[in-house]
């Protein structure tokens, strides 16, 4: 008999949890419901969609003819309910889709804090394409001039260069003492900094939102926790995301920060999967959330794997993150924010203006790295990691920092 | 060679071209879409979606035709690698599809020259066909014009003495003129103790992976480690870019002692010894993709040259700005690469600058077949230091 395969969510895991039943089961019936209205597109670049260096078409992730080519149904719905004693699945069309495997991929949302005036008209939140075109339109009809991001992660900072490229004087409020502290260490932090200065963007940092002001149901500015008004038409929430679980209250599965998954992807149910931003694997007691898309795609492959045939566990990887921070390209992997003392040391390679490379050492280990700029070797890095390979540090500090992948390969080079 | 070649395979090391396969199926699903990598590409014709590509580059993917021009006209020359937001290595994935073109058969004409001259298998120059065999045998070692007397019994031969230096000048040893007989020459004035490996059986490799043949290229790399170990050398010393590339290559994956060295590295280390003539009049510097970009060396040329001439840039220059001067692909188009030339000699020229100097004999022979006499002189960094070795 075929089996029925059932995907909530075309984000970047369930639509490779799909691809991936489909080559391993070519009969069986795949539906996705996909809650947003476009087909699966790469959330990730939708900065690049904004500043109009890629097409709409450009922007989805799977030619037209992908879902019909692969024999997957998919349906424009949003999942209200998981029943997990009945294997079925109630959507807000009213449909009640019975499965043999669910996978649940439904991403994250931001989350917005209940400060006074966050219903008005012109507070923005930035996950989807629908919100992004939301924002667009909301400049373009009111002549928005000025906006105020709030949050100094990697989404705040991404927003305020997407609203500064929109052509927007634009306020970052960062609760942290620099901007990308989850991610980059002072210095990197510095150069980041640095061209958003130079762009105009004026950053307040240790500073908080208290207030979000307006008039006629529309925003028109913000008081921060230090008392200052700033007028803004427009005000980006990026202080976070949660997992989209609201509707799997009831369902019976083990929800903690998100949905409880062991190291094979496989929920408190034996039928029921999770994968990408929704999904928290809980190892030794402690939380590992996805939060990157690589790690999202490669989860998706894992539990689509084992929809089908069971049994493959998720390999644990180095850290991985490579992106675009504002203008600059960066990455950072292992243990990049591991501080200084003991046999943690930091060395600084020679890279360049407006570049930046360090590697995190324990004793003649490296444990992580962090590069701007120039990041070519980090997959090196990652593999010096993962092996354990000794290195010696004194020879290490006279490099420049594309002189690693040469020195590093730990077995033979890979980028030729 | 702390571990025997033999030796080498025994240990769980994957093959190139798994390891290939398995990056591709990785960064495909890395590849978020920003289409970076096309827009600084050299080679692509606009309007490839990296959809598409993608979806050929994956095991089991099928190639298009457009897919396959791009394969064959890829340069390898690592712009699209520094310009990826997530680090998805498109240089290396369209070294799989270099691969795929090999293994269905479907390889332009104008592209088996690659497999059909080198490799220390000779077999395989006959199997390339007739004409190409000929062609080969003219250029490689059949045009006694060509070889250089002092050269000539370094090619090709299996016994070496040991030596602190080695200069691998795999195949650009059958040239006469050029670097490769200035290089044994200064050697000998500077009193170096050194041995020479060159010829068709010590191949770099390089010409089998740009033809998609990379288990073949693989056989070089360790034929070449036990030519290279026979000499046991302490700095192996090349011209060419791809050698260099190579020799990396095959030092890290046969852990070898060797240290290997551009010829600027080579020449910097005795410069003092060179009592070299300055001049006054500047000259300008095309990088090399592989030994500026990603090798990540854009100094140790630029060092050799300020002994030499004063240096401007052109505009593009430098790890990140260079560009390839088009010697390993581009063939679907001819008049794309003689344009890429022509702007390379305006570039130059606009730096007030009459001569341009490479560092590499690959970019050399590339810019040689459109030199004109309205553009810059391209010369090798080698033989400028040769000229100018005043106890010449
Ligand atoms: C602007 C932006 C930039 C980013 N940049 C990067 C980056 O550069 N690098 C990086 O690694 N990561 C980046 N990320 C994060 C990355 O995009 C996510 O980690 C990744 O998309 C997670 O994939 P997913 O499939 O788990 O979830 P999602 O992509 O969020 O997909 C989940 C889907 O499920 C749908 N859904 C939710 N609930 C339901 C329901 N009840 N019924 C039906 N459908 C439902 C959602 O609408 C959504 O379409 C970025 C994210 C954003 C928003
Ligand atoms: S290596 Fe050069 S030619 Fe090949 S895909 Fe990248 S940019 Fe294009």
């Amino acid at each position: 008999m075929k089996k029925k395969y059932v995907i909530i969510g075309a984000g970047v895991a369930g639509v490779t949890a799909a691809e991936t039943i489909r080559a391993k089961d070519p009969d069986g019936a795949i539906t996705i419901i996909n809650g947003e209205p476009f087909p699966f597109y790469f959330r990730a670049a939708m900065s690049f969609y904004i500043k109009g260096a890629i097409t709409e078409d450009e922007l989805y992730g799977k030619p037209a003819v992908w879902a019909q080519k692969n024999n997957i149904r998919t349906l424009n719905d949003r999942v209200k309910q998981v029943r997990v004693d009945n294997k079925e699945v109630c959507t807000q069309n009213g449909l009640t889709e019975p499965y043999d495997k669910l996978l649940v991929a439904t991403g994250a949302w931001p989350f917005v804090a209940p400060w006074p005036g966050a219903d008005l008209d012109g507070v923005v939140t930035y996950r989807s394409l629908t919100c992004a075109r939301h924002m667009i339109d909301y400049i373009k009809k009111h002549a928005v001039k000025k906006a105020v991001v709030v949050g100094g992660g990697i989404l705040g900072v991404e927003l305020v260069e997407d609203l500064h490229n929109l052509g927007l004087e634009t306020t970052l409020l960062a609760r942290e003492s620099r901007v990308l502290e989850l991610l980059l260490d002072p210095e990197g932090s510095g150069i980041i900094l640095d061209q958003m200065k130079s762009d105009g963007v004026r950053v307040l940092f240790k500073t908080e939102l208290k207030e979000i002001i307006g008039k006629d149901g529309r925003v028109e500015g913000i008081v921060t926790s230090g008392g200052e008004t700033i007028e803004a038409g427009l005000v980006g929430v990026a202080i976070g995301v949660r997992p989209h679980i609201d509707f799997l209250e009831g369902s019976g599965l083990v929800i903690d920060r998100g949905v409880i998954v062991d190291q094979r992807l496989n929920t408190s149910d034996p039928d029921v999967y999770s994968a990408g931003d929704v999904a928290v694997r809980k190892v030794n007691g402690s939380y590992i959330p996805c939060r990157t898309w690589l790690t999202a795609a490669r989860q998706g492959r894992v539990a689509g794997a084992n929809m089908v045939e069971g049994g493959e566990p998720f390999e644990e990887k180095v850290f991985f993150n490579a992106s675009h921070a504002y203008k600059s390209i960066y990455s950072a992997v292992g243990k990049y924010d591991e501080p200084e003392g003991g046999d943690i040391r930091h060395i600084r390679l020679e890279a360049g203006k407006g570049r930046y490379s360090k590697l995190v050492m324990d004793g003649d280990r490296i444990i992580g790295g962090v590069f701007i700029g120039y990041v070519t070797p980090v997959w090196d890095v990652c593999r010096a990691i993962e092996s354990g390979a000794k290195v010696d540090p004194e020879r290490l500090a006279g490099l420049k920092g594309s002189q690693l992948t040469e020195i590093l390969t730990s077995g033979p080079p890979l980028l030729f | 060679m702390k571990q025997s070649v033999a030796g080498y395979k025994t240990m769980a090391m994957k093959t190139f071209s798994t390891q290939l396969s398995e990056w591709v199926e990785l960064n495909v699903l890395n590849c978020i879409g920003v289409d970076e990598c096309m827009k600084v590409c050299p080679a692509v014709d606009p309007g490839l979606s990296i959809k598409e590509l993608n979806e050929a580059t994956r095991d089991g993917g099928v190639l298009t035709e457009a897919t396959l021009k791009f394969a064959a006209d890829c340069v390898q020359c690592g712009r699209c690698d520094s310009v990826c937001p997530t680090v998805a290595g498109r240089s290396v994935m369209m070294l799989k599809l270099k691969e795929k073109m090999a293994e269905s058969g479907l390889s332009p004409e104008s592209h088996k020259k690659y497999f059909a001259l080198k490799g220390h298998d000779k077999s395989r120059i006959r199997q390339a066909g007739f004409n190409a065999f000929m062609k080969a045998r003219w250029k490689f070692g059949g045009g006694e014009k060509l070889k250089s007397e002092k050269l000539a019994p370094h090619i090709d031969k299996e016994r070496f003495k040991k030596a602190e230096y080695l200069f691998y000048f795999g195949c650009y040893i059958f040239t006469k003129e050029r670097s490769a007989v200035q290089c044994v020459d200064m050697a000998d004035r500077l009193g170096m103790d050194y041995e020479v490996l060159g010829g068709l059986i010590s191949c770099c490799g390089w010409p089998s992976l740009m033809a998609g043949r990379t288990e073949e290229s693989e056989d070089c790399h360790k034929h070449l480690a036990g030519l290279i170990d026979r000499s046991s050398p302490r700095f192996v010393i090349t011209g060419c870019a791809e050698c260099f590339m190579s020799l990396n290559k095959v030092r890290v994956k046969y852990d070898m002692a060797f240290e290997p060295l551009t010829t600027p590295m080579w020449l910097n280390r005795f410069a003092d010894r060179l009592d070299l003539k300055k001049d006054d009049s500047a000259v300008t510097f095309h990088d090399s993709c592989h030994i500026s970009r990603k090798s990540g060396m854009p100094e140790p040329a630029r060092e050799l040259l300020s002994r030499l001439n004063p240096v401007t840039e052109m505009k593009r220059s430098g790890p990140d700005d260079t560009f390839c001067c088009g010697y390993w692909g581009l063939h679907s188009n001819p008049a794309n690469l003689k344009s890429i030339h022509n702007s390379r000699f305006d570039e130059a020229m606009g730096t007030g600058a009459d001569t341009m100097v490479v560092e590499c004999v690959t970019c050399l022979e590339s810019f040689a077949e459109s030199v004109k006499p309205a553009g810059p002189k391209v010369v090798d960094i080698v033989s400028l230091v040769y000229e100018r070795m005043n106890h010449r």
